[in-house]
C-alpha cells in the first residue's frame, strides 16, 4: 500500500494577516470560485472556518454586483 | 424609569466623542447602464450624489468606469460602476436613495451596505488598477 502523503493546507487569510474581506476585491474572491463559479469548499482551500463565513459573504455580495458570476460555463 | 439612570460624572464628553466615531459608514455601489450616453451616464451618477449630499455627509466617491459585467443584466454586458461612502444625517437617506434607485431605469443594480469592516479602500486598490484597463479593450471588441 502506498502511503499517502498529505499535503498541509493552509489558510490563504490567516497567512496573508487579511482582517476582512472586501466584496469589492474581485481579484482576491476569484482565487476561492472554481471555473463554474461555485464557492470553492475549505476542505479544498484550506480557507479557516471564520473566514470561509465572511468569504462566502463576499462573493455572494460580489455576484449581486455583478463582480463574479452565479454560474459560468466557460469563465473569461 | 430612565430619568433615574444619570450618566457617570465626566462622561459627557466622551458621549460626544464616541457618537461621531459610532456615526455609520455607509456604502452603495450603482451600476448604470452603458446604452447611454456617457454625459447621461455622468449626470445620473451627479444626481445621486447631489441627492447623498443633501441628507448626509459624503466621504468618498469611487467611479470605477466602464467595466464588463459577468453576467449580463437586461440585456447589457456592461455597465458603470460607481461606489458612494457616506455618513447619513437624516435618517430615511438611504431608504429614499434606494427608492429612487429602484425608480431609474437607467440603473441596472445597485448595493448597499452598512459598516462594512473593511472600511474606506486605499485609494489605489490593486484590482481597480488593473481590471478597467482589461475591460476597456473588451468593450472596445464588442461594442
Amino acid at each position: 500500500m502506498a502511503i499517502r502523503r498529505k499535503r498541509k493546507k493552509s489558510c490563504f487569510f490567516t497567512e496573508n494577516k487579511i482582517a476582512h474581506i472586501d466584496y469589492k476585491d474581485e481579484k482576491l474572491l476569484r482565487r476561492f470560485v472554481n471555473e463554474r463559479g461555485k464557492i470553492v469548499p475549505r476542505r479544498m482551500s484550506g480557507t479557516a472556518a471564520e473566514y470561509q463565513r465572511e468569504l462566502a459573504v463576499a462573493i455572494k455580495r460580489a455576484r449581486i454586483i455583478g463582480l463574479l458570476p452565479f454560474v459560468a460555463e466557460t469563465m473569461r | 424609569m430612565e430619568s433615574h439612570i444619570h450618566p457617570a460624572p465626566g462622561s459627557s464628553g466622551g458621549h460626544v466623542q464616541r457618537e461621531a466615531a459610532l456615526a455609520k459608514l455607509y456604502e452603495t455601489v450603482v451600476l448604470v447602464g452603458t446604452n447611454q450616453e456617457d454625459a447621461a451616464i455622468e449626470a445620473t451618477v451627479r444626481k445621486y450624489q447631489d441627492m447623498i449630499a443633501a441628507g448626509g455627509e459624503i466621504v468618498r466617491v469611487d467611479r470605477w468606469g466602464k467595466r464588463r459585467i459577468a453576467y449580463e443584466i437586461q440585456g447589457q454586458s456592461h455597465a458603470d460602476y460607481t461606489v458612494f461612502y457616506y455618513h447619513a444625517t437624516k435618517g430615511s437617506l438611504v431608504s429614499e436613495v434606494e427608492r429612487m434607485l429602484r425608480l431609474d431605469e437607467s440603473i441596472l443594480r445597485f448595493l448597499t451596505v452598512v459598516d462594512n469592516p473593511c472600511g474606506l479602500p486605499s485609494l489605489n486598490p490593486t484590482t481597480a488598477d488593473v481590471e478597467p484597463n482589461d475591460d476597456a479593450d473588451l468593450s472596445d471588441k464588442e461594442d
